[in-house]
């Protein structure tokens, strides 16, 4: 293990060398996987990782090292050579002194994924198998997953700051397969918390097939999407993820500082309708993407993005804020010490408005209800936006009519947010995994039942 | 601890645990990326990292775990959490280890080293000259907010109680930049990335060129009419777009009744002019290899000829179903930790005899797509339907004449493949993100007829 004298030693050799920053993060990681498909366990793996993330930064240079030698010679070697590639002048550096955070644990977990019978776990992926195999005779294939981690990371940086978190993940993931007349459709479902093995007594896994099954073998039974431009219902929950990709991403420092986003220089300026307001929240008690503190060791927070249409806030690092001259927003985050950390999301999501999700619905003549979203992706440069719909109906006066498959929905961030013209009542949170600069991070996305007046439908003209 | 003693020490331990075999394979990377931003360096990062996976065997079934850390406690730990996880491992294939070849193939120049030789501010020069030839091609190109070189090395080890022991080491990286355009209200964004085991060779003018006239021509890009059109597919998102799809080749997707190409070998699957090989052995790849990461040699092999599907890709439990031998495919594609999935190492599409220019000519009236998005998630390996998000240019009468944007290309991947009419001759090197990047594609632009479209 790495003590607070070597720790200390790390920052200093960085500093020695004319860095004005040094941080230390040190991670300690288990993770369990398991794999089922069609009822049978096909991969189990566990393993432990650890290594050392060194970063220097002087004025807006951000150098990251990383390794997992752990000898003292190897580690005071990589601290030098980090310091040395910020090119500073050399200083005569006093040893630091460390100041314990003090730390409030709002994430309670039970039982750690190590303590977890593997026996235990194929009995709740057969559940799960199980919910979404009895589904429907449609149902030709099922795959489940498994995974849960126990992170322990400590965070010292050179301004006497020593801090740690312990983060316990857990997930099941269910993909059942449809098969129809040689058509196949796939369903998903991957609810995940950070909480230990006791996330099963909330979250029953046969639940969780079903709703895999039903999306797979209402879809194999639709009609292709039509290709138009329409009104677009977004369902409650995973359908968060276009604010995620369309705005989200936009809102990190990332691509904000340096002129990249559509909404750098917007601060305080009408973004989106009036009735849309938007936090990102690190603290939601055990949620997915929630920690106790962010990567470089600062307390997490609920930031406030959007109120009432108007732009309130980014997602700041430590690095982008000194060149937006802004403060960091406890949002640095990294996948592990393999990656520098950066400004990210953690739990994000519309906040309520006033309708009945029915009255959205019955309000509609025509138009798509995206009832579960898959995932999609953004240029940030341009906001332009791609997601696919993973169960979809067409409204046909104001009522819900017949399944459609295959329609993603395609348009810019900056003009969907202005388009949204009813937000029901009934916020929720999904999960997924988010990939970008710091690696793959887990997060939830999350809003009410919403409305955007009109968007393009990427479907097919029969 | 050294590997070998740590080696020794977990080839100890499992001697009385009634095993019928057990394999450590290690992979150490040594990287080093730089980034810059308004001429000054942005980011540096250098690391030197090793992991070891272990499998072990024990009545045909197999069970993995991994550590990162090399003591006699990690030994112990790394064999019991392997067999606690064979324990529940239920599967209808047999497992078994490889034990070497005298037949191993040769790759000329597989470390070349040419990377480790540029010093920081070599590549700094490097990077600038790029991103200052990108600004100075047109008035209109605001900045270069991402850029950057990359490169690694890595050193790959297999040993396992059959005998096997083979290690490989090999290197390469690559450049890449995003620019940003703007006129009027239109932004616009052009991006080019060269793969390389030589950063002499990185075609930077080439780069600049293809960034200069992306942003040049959708600027003001507006949608087209939803409806059929003939499309070119450039070619490095023609290589994204058939990495993505290459999973349905895996004997694993067939046997489990994953893919469409079930029952379909020596079947016409694609149009006449479509011949793609894998060749794990192809000069100047970064990620050519001479043997798969369960230790058999690689080979070339053609997956389809002239249309007709003449193999699928195979590893060792697969080829076994099969009665057939390991095609050298297992792959772990991200991370050490991967099981070994069923992948091609380089996807060769047989180029034509036509350039880029030609191309668009012989197209005379539809469009070239030059990004495609949403392909980790508007595209289903299972069925090969995909829908995706898409921008590039119009072509009237053999000419680019606009850019096209907020459109979606949907179909199915193998229709795609039947409905390739003329491949082109400009190859390039590309990757698919989320498959990692021990995986490449190596082919060029392709004239796809009569495809989906949705727009205004």
């Amino acid at each position: 293990m790495i003590d607070k004298k070597l720790a200390s030693d790390m920052l200093s050799a960085v500093l020695k060398e004319g860095a004005d920053f040094a941080e230390l993060f040190i991670e300690d990681r288990y993770s369990a996987n398991v794999n089922m498909v069609n009822g049978d366990i096909d991969n189990a793996l566990s393993g432990k990782s650890f290594g050392v993330g060194i970063r220097a930064l002087k004025e807006n240079l951000g150098v990251y090292g990383y390794t997992n030698d752990l000898s003292k010679d190897t580690l005071l070697k990589v601290a030098q050579k980090v310091g040395k590639a910020t090119k500073g002048d050399n200083s005569e550096q006093q040893n630091l002194d460390f100041t314990d955070q003090e730390k409030e644990n709002k994430h309670f977990f039970r039982i750690s994924p190590e303590d977890v019978g593997s026996q235990e776990i194929s009995k709740l992926m057969e559940e799960a198998h199980n919910g979404a195999i009895s589904y429907s005779e449609t149902i030709s294939q099922v795959m489940v997953r498994f995974l849960s981690y126990d992170q322990n990371v400590w965070i010292y940086n050179s301004e006497g700051l020593a801090t740690s978190d312990r983060r316990v993940r857990t997930r099941l993931v269910v993909m059942a397969v449809a098969t129809k007349d040689g058509v196949k459709e796939t369903g998903f479902y991957g609810p995940g918390a950070a909480m230990g093995y006791e996330f099963f007594d909330v979250v029953n896994p046969y639940d969780v097939g079903v709703r895999a099954g039903r999306i797979a073998s209402r879809m194999v039974e639709a009609d292709f999407a039509p290709a138009e431009k329409m009104p677009v219902i977004i369902a409650n929950e995973f359908g968060g993820v276009i604010f995620h990709e369309a705005c989200g991403h936009s809102l990190e420092a990332t691509s904000v500082a340096k002129g990249s986003s559509v909404f750098a220089g917007k601060l305080g300026e009408k973004i989106a309708a009036d009735n849309v307001s938007a936090v990102d929240d690190g603290t939601i008690p055990n949620a997915w993407g929630s920690a106790n503190i962010d990567d470089e060791g600062n307390p997490t927070r609920r930031n406030l993005l959007i109120e009432k249409g108007i732009l309130k806030g980014y997602l700041v690092d430590k690095l982008n804020g000194r060149r937006l001259q802004m403060k960091p927003t406890s949002s640095s985050r990294r996948q592990n010490y393999k990656y520098a950390p950066t400004s990210r999301m953690s739990n994000t999501f519309i906040l309520c408005g006033n309708y009945y999700p029915e009255e959205i619905i019955s309000n509609t003549e025509y138009g798509l209800y995206a009832r579960s979203m898959g995932g999609g992706s953004v240029v940030p440069a341009t906001g332009e936006f791609n997601f696919s719909v993973r169960e979809g109906y067409l409204i046909k006066d104001g009522k819900i009519s017949k399944p459609v498959r295959g329609a993603t929905l395609v348009g810019k961030g900056s003009e969907i947010l202005k388009k949204i013209d009813m937000i029901g009542n009934d916020l929720e949170r999904g999960q997924g995994m988010c990939g970008s600069a710091s690696g793959m991070i887990p997060v939830d996305v999350g809003q009410p039942t919403l409305r955007v007046s009109e968007l393009t439908v990427g479907g097919r003209n029969e | 601890m050294t590997f070998k003693d740590f080696k020794n020490e977990v080839f100890e331990y499992i001697k009385n645990k009634k095993l019928d075999g057990a394999e450590l394979y290690k992979k150490r990377k040594i990287k080093s990326s730089m980034s810059t931003f308004q001429e000054k360096i942005d980011r540096f990062s250098e690391s030197d990292t090793f992991g070891i996976s272990f499998k072990v065997i024990k009545n045909k079934k197999a069970g993995y775990s991994y550590t990162e850390i090399m003591n006699s406690d990690s030994a112990k730990r790394l064999v019991e959490d392997a067999i606690d996880n064979l324990e529940i491992t239920v599967s209808d294939y047999e497992e078994e280890l490889f034990n070497g070849s005298s037949e191993y193939p040769e790759i000329k120049n597989a470390y070349v080293e040419a990377f480790e030789s540029l010093t920081s501010d070599d590549k700094f020069k490097k990077l600038t000259e790029f991103v200052k030839g990108i600004e100075n091609s047109d008035e209109r190109i605001v900045f270069v907010p991402v850029n950057g070189v990359s490169h690694d090395t890595q050193e790959i080890r297999i040993v396992n109680t059959e005998g096997l022991d083979v290690s490989f080491k090999h290197d390469g990286g690559y450049i890449y930049a995003m620019a940003v355009g703007k006129e009027g209200d239109s932004t616009k964004t052009g991006v080019a990335v060269d793969i390389s085991k030589d950063p002499e060779k990185f075609k930077i003018k080439k780069m600049i060129d293809r960034i200069s006239s992306d942003i040049r021509y959708s600027l003001g890009a507006k949608p087209v009419k939803s409806g059929k059109y003939d499309l070119i597919i450039r070619n490095n998102i023609l290589g994204e777009f058939l990495l993505t799809f290459m999973q349905m080749f895996s004997a694993e997707s067939i046997q489990r009744g994953f893919s469409p190409l079930e029952n379909k070998l020596n079947q016409m699957i694609a149009s006449k002019t479509v011949t793609l090989i894998d060749d794990p052995l192809l000069t100047d790849s970064a990620v050519s290899r001479i043997f798969d990461d369960q230790g058999v040699p690689t080979k070339k092999k053609t997956m389809i000829e002239n249309g007709k599907l003449t193999t699928y890709l195979y590893d060792l439990r697969t080829a076994k179903k099969d009665g057939v031998k390991s095609t050298g495919n297992a792959i772990k594609l991200r991370d050490y930790t991967d099981k070994p999935s069923i992948m091609p190492f380089n996807v060769v599409l047989k180029p034509g005899e036509k350039n880029f220019e030609e191309l668009v000519q012989t197209l005379d009236n539809g469009i070239v797509i030059t990004s495609l998005d949403g392909l980790h998630s508007g595209a289903d390996n299972v069925t090969g339907e995909f829908s995706l998000g898409a921008s590039g240019f119009l072509v009237e009468n053999g000419k680019i004449v606009r850019g096209v944007e907020e459109i979606t290309v949907s179909g199915n991947f193998l229709s795609v493949l039947e409905k390739i009419d003329v491949v082109g001759n400009d190859s390039v090197f590309s990757s698919q993100g989320l498959l990692g990047d021990n995986i490449l594609a190596y082919v060029p632009s392709v004239i796809v007829k009569n495809m989906d479209i949705a727009g205004s």
